[in-house]
């Protein structure tokens, strides 16, 4: 017996994107959107009066992105740095203690209360502490990024893992296959776009760590420093341009990431 | 030779429960026959089938398949779930291609990767789906799928096959078209196959003999011998035989049900 065409769903939808007309929509849209919104800023100021302490218009903040723009970007890399070794380490952490709590039982109870009161504690309350702990360089910066960036990881990662069907576990152990091989071949593809969606999430978490951290330390490095610092001069102009810079580091990071994501894990 | 059942027993216990799954089944499957197991849900079905391929010990009683007794899973068993289970992402060859990496993982492979792959493109070739060998799960029908997933059971050319309600999600039109293509893989293989099942023109249709459980703790309450000619024929559905067959069965199970449910066991 032949396969029926009819049986089959093989037909893919054609995403309304992928024409190439959506595509060029796809950037033209938001740029118009953006473009409107600084037109609509800038009217706002001009009909209202607002004092450009509070609200800067729009021309002053494009004044501090052209003329300290490399002082900026030279901060948000500073910055970048604590970002991307937090989101780094904390999520091979969450990814191994995803793992492992998945895999022996014992370990899974062990840690698991503590992983909940740390993971039900606002982050923040940490923060005394590690400034005590570590003082208000890199490592504490770190440590307070990995802390967030950590628990999307784990509980993504054991989410996905006892997802895995029961008849595939026993299909493999039918064959007498062991259980590294049922990890590598059957439970960590399963888990991957979990354990991605996961690490996606400790991106943005990562960025709330680097920047907050560094919010909390006036005077030292990095771009929320800076923020602060301009704060204290009612500088909003600079603050609002540092925001920008900031947005725009979380963007492009982003979509890499979720591109990287839908490469990674083709099948979903 | 063929599989031997001997007064074979299941309790589960948890610590504050004690569940006997099945009682005192004793049965001889003779080689390349094909034996359906019925019975109302609940009467411990699948456990049996975890029984025979050693994945689950058994309380009471043992199994042996050609004279072997079974102590854990040997690897000379095809296994088809309800659920297709295929990796999803894994193409339709390299899901029947699994049973090879699994076996050669553990070095027991007993051909080369050349003849493991030959003869998943020839069980491809038998179910008709060899033109979706790059195709991925998602991009299949639930009946193709479950084809790629009976290829996958024989890929390692396993003396058992163990089917556990595989058509139970299949619409009616697709399950019976799967019981005549079962049938024409199952004359082709010579496969000995237990086949678990709560549909009785199915079971009627497939086997050789039934055997109806009763509710839990399931045991054997009796065995139907099909007495079908075979090659079965979708034609013979409607034949009288047939439907007699599939009278004398849903007897049987009535009596299961009724029977089973007023004693429990503590």
């Amino acid at each position: 017996m032949t396969a029926r065409v009819g049986e089959s769903a093989t037909e893919s939808v054609a995403p309304v994107l992928g024409s190439k007309a959506g595509r060029i929509r796809r950037f033209v849209d938001p740029i118009v959107f953006a473009l409107l919104f600084v037109a609509a800023w800038q009217a706002f100021i001009w009909i209202t009066g607002f004092h450009s302490v509070v609200l800067p218009p729009p021309s002053k903040v494009w004044g501090v992105l052209w003329n300290q723009g490399d002082f900026l970007v030279g901060n948000m890399l500073t910055t970048a740095v604590t970002i991307g070794w937090g989101f780094f380490l904390g999520g091979v952490m969450g990814f191994v203690a995803g793992v492992l709590s998945n895999h022996f039982e014992r370990v899974k109870r062990a840690i698991h209360p503590i992983l909940v009161a740390l993971y039900v504690v606002p982050k923040a309350v940490f923060i005394p502490l590690f400034i005590l702990w570590w003082g208000v360089g890199f490592e504490y910066k770190l440590v307070v990024t990995v802390l967030l960036a950590f628990f999307p990881v784990t509980e993504n990662t054991i989410t996905g893992l006892t997802g895995v069907e029961r008849e595939m576990v026993e299909l493999t152990r039918s064959l007498q296959g062991n259980r590294w091989f049922g990890f590598r071949k059957v439970s960590l593809p399963f888990a991957l776009p979990f354990v991605l969606a996961g690490l996606r999430i400790a991106l943005t978490e990562s960025f709330i760590g680097g920047v907050l951290s560094e919010i909390l330390v006036p005077g030292s490095t990095g771009i929320g420093s800076r923020i602060v610092e301009a704060a204290a001069f009612s500088n909003t102009e600079f603050i609002i341009a540092s925001i920008m810079v900031i947005a725009a580091f979380g963007i492009v990071s982003y979509f890499l990431f979720l591109w990287l994501e839908r490469r990674l894990t083709f099948w979903v | 030779m063929g599989i031997e059942l001997q007064g074979l027993g299941k309790t589960f216990q948890t610590s504050d429960l004690t569940v006997e799954a099945l009682r005192d089944i004793s049965v001889n499957v003779s080689d390349s026959e094909f034996v359906s197991i019925i019975g109302p849900s609940g009467c411990g079905k699948s456990t049996l089938l975890r029984l025979v391929s050693g994945l689950i010990p058994p309380t009471q009683g043992g199994v042996s398949i050609d004279g072997v007794p079974v102590h854990g899973p040997a690897g000379n068993i095809g296994f088809v779930f309800q659920a297709p289970t295929l990796l999803k992402w894994r193409t339709v060859f390299k899901n029947v291609m699994f049973p090879y990496e699994v076996l050669a993982s553990q070095k027991r492979t007993v051909m080369s990767r050349q003849e493991y792959e030959n003869r998943a493109e020839l069980l491809l070739e038998m179910v008709g789906i060899e033109d979706f060998r790059d195709a991925y799960p998602k991009q299949l029908s639930g009946g193709m799928q479950q084809r790629v997933s009976i290829c996958r059971a024989l890929l390692h050319d396993p003396t058992l096959l163990l089917m556990d309600e595989p058509f139970g999600a299949l619409d009616e039109f697709t399950r019976e078209r799967m019981n005549e293509e079962l049938m024409r893989i199952w004359r082709e293989t010579q496969k000995t196959v237990l086949f678990v099942t709560h549909h009785i023109p199915e079971a009627v249709f497939l086997s050789d003999r039934i055997l109806v459980l009763s509710a839990r703790p399931g045991r054997i309450l009796g065995e139907i011998v099909v007495d079908l000619p075979r090659p079965r024929t979708a034609e013979m559905r409607d034949s009288v035989a047939f439907l007699e067959q599939v009278v004398i069965t849903r007897r049987m199970i009535g009596k299961a049900d009724g029977g089973g449910n007023s004693k429990e066991s503590p």
